[in-house]
């Protein structure tokens, strides 16, 4: 709840976070914090009484990027050691995943982002993430632990931006009829963003919708709106409401989920 | 026929008193009509009136005339006026330019039913356009268009007059009286209970018997109230009265949650009262509000004025017309909303859903704590 003593998972999560964004500080004007960090500093005000929770920062690296400092040699040096995939570091607590959007990446590689001079296995390339490069404002971001006085200005995805990557995230797991991959957790967030104002989420879904660089992920993402959430027994609007399950009522999440969605796709206009 | 009536309990919930006017179309109609109610009108459009039940009523000729029905529990002569105010959208009152049907469609007419109507309130009713009927035998049912009119007169004065000693805690004069014992510290002399719950000393002290007789208030002869068992004495009322049976309710959704619509209240032209879950958590929070509930004067205004879109299920908000106004009274406030009186929320979560009666007790808990931020001297109103 607000105002209680952060969890220490989301301590460690924020704390990482920091240390991976003073390693690579070099590239800051380059990354953008997405990933449910970014949910939260935007949905601070949405409670519901599911508790916050994530363990790992996701960073967007948005081409193109300088050769210095060496992402594989800075994470190494800040005490990160490579996971089972491309981009995903771990230290002992907490967890980085540095992403760079598919659709910006340099040609080559099947996961692992090719981004001259810095390493193969330092990026996991991801689709979704294009709007994030798009659409994001700058905001401070401050360490949870009373003891650690850091803080950093960096760009984080907007409300619409990290929607897109959830949607788009959904809606592609679904396609490919993974749903042993899909998350509850994933459609409550979406949940959760379409509580902010619709009119803020609209301005950015137009934005995202207007440069090339992202139009095709919006475009998508709208149509799985529409195919996830836009009817209160559609699956994205079922996930949501089986993740607060016991918590508050599923049936009042899947109705919530459903008007939200319906009232941003009614501003969006026409498909 | 008084003495019959007299002896049946009153019917008290609208699901008694649409049974009742069936029971009297069926027994009482002329031969050839034909009557139904459908009790479970759908269709409603969000921040509208919508009735609590329709009435058909076919003439042997034919003619076919289908009412809205609004029941109230009570209705004065007074109460006439808010009612045609409130349904006046729907009901083209007198003078009706001859030819002219009501604008709601499919319905003819309204029908006001009621326990007893005075003859001053049917007048009242008559004048103003509404068709109407009694759980004691009037009816009126006189429709424009198609021409149908029925009229039967049934008993003159009410039967369940309150003339006997009370049984229960229902209604709004027990409301008040529960309301001012729990909110005023005693002692004081009965008058003053009286004029602290703004009725009659007769009604007061009605009350006041019984809740003597069940040993939840002390006072000897008739000396003042020295003392009361609030704790007792809510759950006691709590017994009789709950939130969603002895309020007018109706639940709506609010899409960004309980606390979004908090923020909105500010927009309500009317007075208003968050009760339950959002006005304990401002005292005793257990856990995130699920239910946003709320006093409102007139619940199709309000939800208007809100934009609060109906939900017949999964609902997360309720506004509630109250039994007695006495919900909105010694309110408090708190960053801008005002919340009903502690004893009313405790009372309101006691008799709530889900986790209602457990926000009850962490608050109750708070109460007793902190008497004096909630119960005060009980001293002349001005």
């Amino acid at each position: 709840m607000p105002g209680d003593a952060p969890d220490r998972v989301l301590v460690d999560a924020r704390r990482a976070l920091l240390d991976a964004l003073d390693a690579l500080s070099g590239h800051l004007d380059h990354i953008v914090l997405v990933g449910a960090q970014a949910i939260y500093l935007h949905t601070d005000e949405v409670t519901l009484g599911v508790a916050l929770f994530t363990k790992d920062a996701d960073l967007a690296l948005v081409p193109p990027l300088g050769a210095k400092p060496d992402i594989e040699k800075a994470m190494r040096q800040a005490g990160f050691y490579h996971g089972d995939q491309p981009g995903i570091w771990l230290d002992e607590t907490g967890q980085v995943d540095l992403l760079v959007p598919e659709g910006l990446a340099p040609p080559g590689g099947r996961r692992g982002a090719r981004l001259p001079g810095h390493g193969n296995r330092a990026a996991r390339k991801v689709l979704g993430l294009e709007a994030a490069a798009v659409d994001n404002e700058f905001r401070v971001v401050a360490a949870l632990d009373p003891d650690d006085h850091r803080s950093v200005r960096m760009r984080v995805a907007s409300p619409a931006a990290l929607l897109v990557a959830k949607l788009y995230k959904l809606g592609e797991r679904q396609e490919e009829r993974r749903g042993d991959r899909l998350d509850d957790k994933d459609a409550f967030d979406v949940y959760r963003l379409l509580q902010l104002p619709t009119a803020e989420l609209a301005r950015g879904m137009k934005t995202i919708l207007a440069d090339e660089r992202s139009a095709l992920v919006g475009e998508a993402s709208i149509g799985f709106l529409r195919g996830l959430f836009a009817a209160p027994d559609a699956l994205g609007c079922v996930m949501a409401g089986r993740y607060i399950e016991g918590v508050a009522d599923p049936e009042t999440i899947r109705l919530s989920a459903s008007a939200l969605a319906n009232e941003l796709l009614a501003q969006l206009g026409p498909e | 026929m008084i003495g019959t009536l007299k002896d049946a309990p009153a019917p008290s919930s609208e699901r008694e008193l649409l049974a009742s006017l069936e029971t009297m179309l069926v027994d009482r109609m002329p031969d050839g009509w034909s009557v139904a109610i459908d009790r479970e009108p759908r269709g409603q459009t969000p921040g509208e009136w919508r009735p609590d039940a329709f009435l058909a009523v076919e003439a042997p000729n034919k003619a076919r005339a289908r009412l809205a029905v609004e029941v109230r529990a009570s209705l004065y002569p007074r109460d006439t006026y808010a009612l045609s105010s409130e349904l006046g959208s729907l009901w083209l009152r007198p003078p009706v330019p001859k030819g002219r049907i009501p604008t709601i469609a499919g319905v003819d007419g309204v029908l006001v039913l009621s326990r007893f109507l005075t003859s001053r309130t049917r007048t009242m009713l008559e004048n103003l356009g509404f068709s109407y009927a009694d759980a004691t035998g009037n009816l009126r049912i006189a429709t424009r268009v198609p021409p149908i009119f029925i009229e039967r007169s049934g008993a003159e004065s009410n039967p369940w007059a309150e003339d006997r000693p009370l049984r229960s805690l229902r209604g709004p004069a027990s409301a008040r009286v529960v309301r001012a014992l729990l909110d005023f510290a005693p002692p004081y002399p009965l008058r003053l209970l009286a004029d602290l719950a703004e009725l009659p000393l007769g009604s007061a002290s009605r009350v006041v018997s019984f809740l003597v007789s069940e040993a939840l208030v002390e006072r000897s002869g008739r000396g003042p109230i020295e003392s009361v068992d609030w704790k007792g004495l809510l759950r006691r009322w709590t017994q009789d009265y709950s939130l969603l049976e002895a309020n007018r309710s109706r639940f709506f959704l609010e899409p960004r949650g309980p606390r979004a619509l908090e923020a909105r209240l500010q927009a309500l032209d009317a007075p208003y009262a968050v009760t339950g879950s959002l006005a304990a958590a401002r005292r005793a929070e257990v856990a995130p509000a699920a239910l946003a509930a709320v006093y409102v004067p007139n619940i199709e205004k309000a939800a208007s004025r809100l934009g609060l879109r109906a939900a017949p299920s999964g609902g997360n908000a309720v506004l509630l017309e109250p039994v007695a106004d006495v919900a909105f009274e010694r309110t408090w406030d708190q960053g801008g909303i005002t919340f009903a009186a502690l004893p009313q929320v405790a009372a309101d979560l006691l008799t709530s859903p889900g986790r209602g009666p457990a926000e009850a007790e962490a608050l109750i808990e708070w109460m007793e704590g902190n008497p004096d931020a909630w119960r005060r001297p009980g001293s002349r109103p001005r």
